[in-house]
């Protein structure tokens, strides 16, 4: 099955992507503080054509910045609400971190994440979910997709495959099967000696 | 090596799943476990290493009675190969999964490093360990789960339909894999196939062992509607 991971770019080589994922963490976290917590332009013009920059070097596609930064998109609609100064400070705020964060994930893989995440005396269990949410969100979707696939097969239309009943009886199928693998997972884990303070 | 007596087994919705089953198995056998789908083979397999605790009856592993006193050192010897290589595949890399076990048994990170390396190259997929799991063909993710269970070492491996979806060359390449390792292997399985690599067969069949011996016949196999 094929979609986008998280961490797409993270495997190709640039000066960016040595970096130690360590010091790419701090960096980001302090850039991010820095952006979100004063109160006007000056911290995004200095700090964003640097980002820019790193962009530039990471060799990841800026399309893929771009079609990140659509997630803020539904700030401007603050445009309305708000004086027209604000408005473009929140979405540029947004925007920034976003860029940021997205850059540290194609840059950084996300073991080396984790890695990170461990050298900074994350909490174990914290580690663990991470790890298994990158795990299973793609099993996870893969289900859908296999999913889709066979009621795809069987039914004549689009409309015959989203009517309201065959869509709720799919998401409750993924919930009872997620919920069953998680239960045996977590055999497998303690099969191989996990215990719940490890 | 393994002495299962009288087993009982019950679901918490009601379901019989073992009933009084009894079962042998010497040191270094290689061991099938046949019978039909809700004949209680899984539930047979997840005592072996106290997954699921004994209700009656009792598991003997290597002398030490299943217990909860005990249950770090059984799982110490014995290993489960699940059936879904998804169920045990969960971290990010290859290698951390097959660390996962080492790491549980409260291994130094270079005692870990060293059975990791070791148990990657005896399946052969040393080459993927920095690989996320999802990203592998079934035929690998298989190879991994039984490296994730052999970097601990255990001196009984437990396999639950090892070749389940795989094709006839797969089938045939994690067989041989399983004979090749040096310990106690026991097989769950349908596929009647995979009974000439083993030497002693056991048939399972409403939560009993019915029949145990080197081999089985047809008429047997008949009865107990395996065929």
């Amino acid at each position: 099955m094929h979609h986008e991971y998280i961490d797409k770019y993270s495997r190709l080589d640039s000066v960016v992507h040595k970096i130690d994922s360590r010091t790419k963490m701090i960096l980001s976290f302090l850039l991010i503080l820095i952006i979100t917590a004063f109160n006007n332009f000056y911290p995004v013009l200095i700090i964003m054509p640097l980002i820019v920059i790193a962009i530039l070097l990471s060799k990841v596609p800026v399309m893929f910045f771009l079609r990140r930064i659509a997630i803020c998109l539904p700030f401007l609609l603050f445009l309305f609400f708000l004086p027209f100064s604000k408005a473009v400070l929140l979405f540029s705020k947004s925007a920034s971190s976003i860029t940021i964060i997205t850059l540290l994930m194609s840059t950084t893989t996300f073991s080396g994440f984790l890695e990170a995440l461990k050298f900074f005396k994350t909490p174990k269990i914290f580690i663990l979910m991470l790890s298994f949410f990158y795990r299973y969100l793609f099993l996870f979707i893969d289900n859908i997709h296999r999913m889709r696939h066979a009621c795809d097969s069987r039914c004549f239309s689009k409309k015959q495959s989203f009517k309201p009943a065959t869509v709720s009886g799919m998401i409750g199928n993924l919930v009872v099967r997620s919920y069953e693998q998680s239960e045996r997972v977590y055999l497998a884990m303690l099969a191989r000696g996990y215990n719940d303070s490890g | 090596m393994i002495q299962v007596r009288n087993l009982h087994h019950c679901y918490p919705d009601g379901t019989k799943s073992l009933n009084g089953a009894s079962l042998r198995i010497k040191e270094n056998e290689f061991v099938a476990l046949i019978g039909r789908n809700g004949s209680g083979k899984t539930t047979l397999l997840l005592h072996l290493n106290g997954i699921l605790e004994p209700k009656r009856g009792s598991v003997v592993v290597g002398g030490l009675e299943l217990k909860k006193k005990n249950l770090g050192e059984i799982r110490n010897k014995v290993g489960i190969v699940f059936q879904n290589p998804d169920d045990m595949l969960f971290s990010a890399t290859v290698f951390e999964d097959a660390a996962f076990g080492p790491r549980n048994q409260g291994l130094s990170e270079k005692e870990t490093d060293e059975r990791v390396k070791s148990a990657l190259n005896r399946v052969g997929v040393f080459h993927l360990k920095d690989k996320n799991p999802h990203h592998l063909s079934l035929g690998q993710k298989k190879r991994v789960s039984i490296a994730a269970v052999l970097s601990m070492e255990p001196s009984v491996i437990v396999f639950d339909e090892p070749t389940s979806h795989l094709d006839p060359r797969g089938r045939k390449e994690i067989m041989e894999l399983i004979c090749s390792l040096n310990c106690t292997k026991i097989i769950a399985t349908h596929e009647l196939e995979l009974l000439k690599y083993c030497n002693s067969v056991h048939v399972i069949d409403g939560g009993r062992i019915v029949h145990s011996g080197s081999g089985v016949g047809n008429e047997i196999l008949k009865k107990y509607e395996i065929i």
